[in-house]
């Protein structure tokens, strides 16, 4: 058995037992879950008025949430298929996360649309009585095709891990019966790997104009109407940028928690936190070019109702919102060009900061518009997010965190064939039934193919 | 592989042929029950052609609110609701001060944007012009009030159990706006509103027909709209509308209460 | 034309005919890429 440093280093521990956090995770989180699901049942039962809507603001934190899961899932895409197109070989270790949170953050945010709903059982009625004029059925179909998509794209690399680890010791019977399952029929012949290159080839390209289209139609469900500071061409893509900001942040979160907790610092290192920063910069730069666009053209031009809903963000009852996601954009700006003093803190700090400047601007660009300058009143005034609201939201982010932890807990979240890929690309990947990379120990057993 | 025997081949055949079948008649159910649905709803939505307008005289408007109280008590409007309403607002400093009434519904607009997008087509326009919603198939997403630049959807928000005996069409979770009464309508009776009137401010009537009374008053009136610009060519026509008032009532809210009447003067002076 | 885009249930349907085609797509990929190997076939490309 020769262990050399290198691989030593290279030793994932995977099955892992459960730990004290893993355990105090899910409770919490469980709890959060558990709670916004009573609060839920509340509100089927009492109606949507339990929330802070009123006949104005008829859309609130809800439809915020919608969109900001929506622009999460753009992480996935971003990362796995375009930096895989474009030959970035550190996107590796961090594809099986980003590809993961693409799917949960796709099914948290379909949900919240099945919370905002007045009536939800009827929402089949959209399958049947579907108006292809309306942007929300525009939005429920592409949102479900990057679904199936992403969903594919999780489970198609997930294959060859799958089948080296089918006999690892230290699986529930529950683990292994699926690990079989799906990755029943791989033999991890040359001619297999080379289909699973191909498929994952196309897959990488036919997944970037989805997910473009996703979040132009989540746009437009607001851009294509006449409101005051919504009717605007730019939403398309400052909605995309947007997206994949929030969504390269959320991945860098995810990544510096996942490493701390299961320790992995040996494969997610300062390299990948700088690169990572690199790209949030960029993406940064956009964001900030494209909301001068917007209200510039805006405030300069001065039309009056729009001018009225301008001065709200700036100066009135949002200022407090507008100028807040300001100043987490800019702080985390600054945090990103100074990142190489402390690469990974700065980075995850500057991401934190960016995940939350991003609720908020998605709540700037929904609210005000619906929220005219009224007096306090029964059915005026201010939109304030209600308990239930809070409970039910929380208990969202939660549910999106406990799926990503679970998931990390009972599939590996590195993509163990594609580093093996990297280290020697010159023999086919060393894994299969019979040629495991890692032991139930963390030593690197190499055994002949 | 073997060849394999003439007999599993056939038994393959068989089951693909079965599989096929199956999956034609669930294709030919489902594409049936579609269209059944679709002609269904075209059916009890059927109407005589036409173009159904209201004409509002601001001239003759006092602002007596008599209209909002009849048609919450003729559609049992929930509370908090408005089907219509008289927005207030002033101009001027006393004592040369002067107080607008602006009468707001439901536009019924020959280009709706609610039409537009609601996801399942319970909010239509029906032949003889007016905007409809079909409470049965509403999903309560409130897309079109977000659309509706007039801001005259309203929502049932709550569940009032003692309201929902009384006027079954106010149920949880659907969206409500003013439907010009069409159940008077069809009945050859004017809207509550336009019955109760004591000023007979308001005029309700095919704007297609050359006879009727909207389009002889509208004939010889300069008459005015809420916000031509946005395209939604709405059909509540307004005689004597100030155009101040009318961007003081888009933009000031939805629903004004006359006791807060909106100063337009400081509105345009503050800029 | 716009009678298409307004009548209730072509959305539906388009939306059901998109989905199931990228779902049966994929189901196909995955099925070449994990099928049984060997002589049958061969679907190269």
């Amino acid at each position: 058995m020769r262990e050399t440093n290198a691989e030593k280093e290279f030793a994932y521990e995977f099955p892992t037992a459960a730990g004290i956090r893993y355990r105090v995770a899910i409770g919490i989180l469980g709890v959060l879950v558990l709670a916004g699901l009573v609060a839920w049942i509340n509100q089927l039962i009492f109606g949507l008025g339990e929330t802070g809507m009123k006949n104005s603001v008829n859309w609130g934190i809800y439809m915020t949430n919608f969109v900001f899961f929506i622009g999460i899932s753009h992480a996935g895409t971003l990362i796995s298929a375009v930096l895989r197109l474009l030959n970035a070989e550190w996107r590796r270790p961090i594809t099986r996360v980003a590809e993961a949170i693409t799917v949960f953050a796709l099914l948290l945010g379909g949900f919240q649309l099945v919370l905002d709903s007045g009536r939800p059982l009827r929402l089949v009625n959209v399958f049947v009585l579907g108006r292809l004029q309306s942007p929300l059925l525009w939005d429920l179909a592409s949102v479900s095709v990057y679904f199936a998509s992403a969903c594919f794209y999780l489970l198609l690399p997930l294959i060859p891990d799958l089948g080296a680890l089918r006999n690892q010791p230290g699986l529930t019977q529950l683990q292994k019966k699926t690990y079989a399952a799906l990755s029943s029929g791989w033999n991890n012949s040359s001619r297999q790997q080379q289909r699973l290159k191909r498929v994952i080839g196309i897959m990488a390209i036919l997944i970037i104009p989805i997910m473009v289209s996703v979040h132009s139609v989540v746009s437009w469900i607001f851009g294509l109407t006449v409101r005051y500071m919504w009717h605007s061409s730019i939403f398309g893509p400052y909605f995309v940028v947007g997206a994949i900001f929030s969504g390269v942040a959320a991945v860098v979160l995810s990544v510096a928690v996942m490493r701390r907790t299961m320790r992995l610092e040996a494969h997610l290192t300062a390299l990948h936190f700088n690169k990572l920063g690199a790209l949030l910069l960029v993406m940064a730069c956009l964001w900030f070019y494209f909301t001068l666009a917007e209200y510039l053209t805006t405030g300069y031009g001065g039309m009056t109702a729009e001018l009225a809903v301008l001065k709200m963000k700036l100066s009135g009852e949002f200022a407090l919102a507008f100028w807040a996601m300001i100043l987490c954009m800019a702080s985390a700006f600054v945090l990103l060009l100074l990142r190489k003093k402390s690469v990974i803190g700065m980075t995850t700090a500057a991401s934190a900061l960016i995940v939350v400047g991003m609720w908020l601007e998605r709540f700037t660009i929904i609210v005000p518009t619906l929220t005219k300058p009224l007096e306090e009143g029964y059915n005026f005034g201010l939109y304030r997010p209600t308990l239930t609201e809070w409970v039910i939201s929380s208990g969202s982010l939660a549910g999106f965190a406990l799926l990503l932890i679970v998931f990390a807990r009972f599939f590996p979240i590195i993509s163990l064939w594609e580093i093996q890929e990297a280290k020697d690309p010159t023999r086919e990947s060393n894994i299969g039934c019979t040629a495991p990379l890692i032991s139930g120990a963390g030593e690197l057993v190499e055994t002949n193919v | 592989m073997d060849k394999p025997s003439p007999n599993r081949v056939k038994h393959s055949m068989t089951r693909r042929e079965l599989v096929q079948i199956g999956g034609a008649a669930l294709g030919v159910a489902g594409v049936g029950s579609l269209v059944h649905i679709s002609l269904a709803q075209r059916a009890s939505r059927s109407s005589p052609p036409g173009r159904m307008a209201m004409l509002i005289d601001l001239r003759k408007c006092f602002g007596c609110q008599a209209c909002s109280v009849a048609c919450k008590s003729e559609n049992g409007v929930l509370l908090g609701n408005f089907r219509t309403w008289v927005g207030q607002s002033y101009k001027g400093k006393y004592p040369r001060v002067r107080r607008h009434f602006l009468p707001r519904m439901c536009n019924h607009c020959e280009k709706p944007a609610c039409v537009k997008v609601c996801p399942v087509g319970a909010s239509y326009k029906r032949a003889d012009g007016t905007v409809l919603i079909d409470k049965n198939i509403c999903i309560g997403c409130r897309y079109c009030m977000s659309a509706c630049p007039y801001g005259v959807r309203s929502f049932a928000w709550k569940r009032l159990p003692d309201q929902e005996v009384a006027y079954p069409s106010q149920t949880l979770g659907v969206v409500d706006k003013c439907d010009l009464c069409v159940h008077r309508l069809d009945k050859g009776l004017v809207p509550s509103c336009v019955n109760t009137c004591p000023a007979g401010a308001r005029v309700v009537g095919d704007l297609n027909d050359p006879d009727s009374e909207i389009s002889r008053i509208m004939a010889d009136q300069p008459v005015q709209t809420l916000a031509p610009e946005l395209g939604t060519q709405p059909n509540v026509y307004y005689i004597g509308l100030d155009q101040d008032a009318a961007e003081a009532s888009l933009e000031s809210g939805v629903r004004m209460i006359p006791a807060q009447a909106t100063n337009v003067t400081d509105r345009l002076g503050s800029e | 034309m716009s009678s298409l885009m307004n009548a209730q249930g072509i959305g539906g349907l388009i939306f059901i005919v998109l989905f199931g085609g990228f779902a049966i797509a994929y189901f196909r990929m995955w099925r070449w890429v994990v099928g049984p190997d060997g002589n049958q076939g061969d679907k190269d490309s």
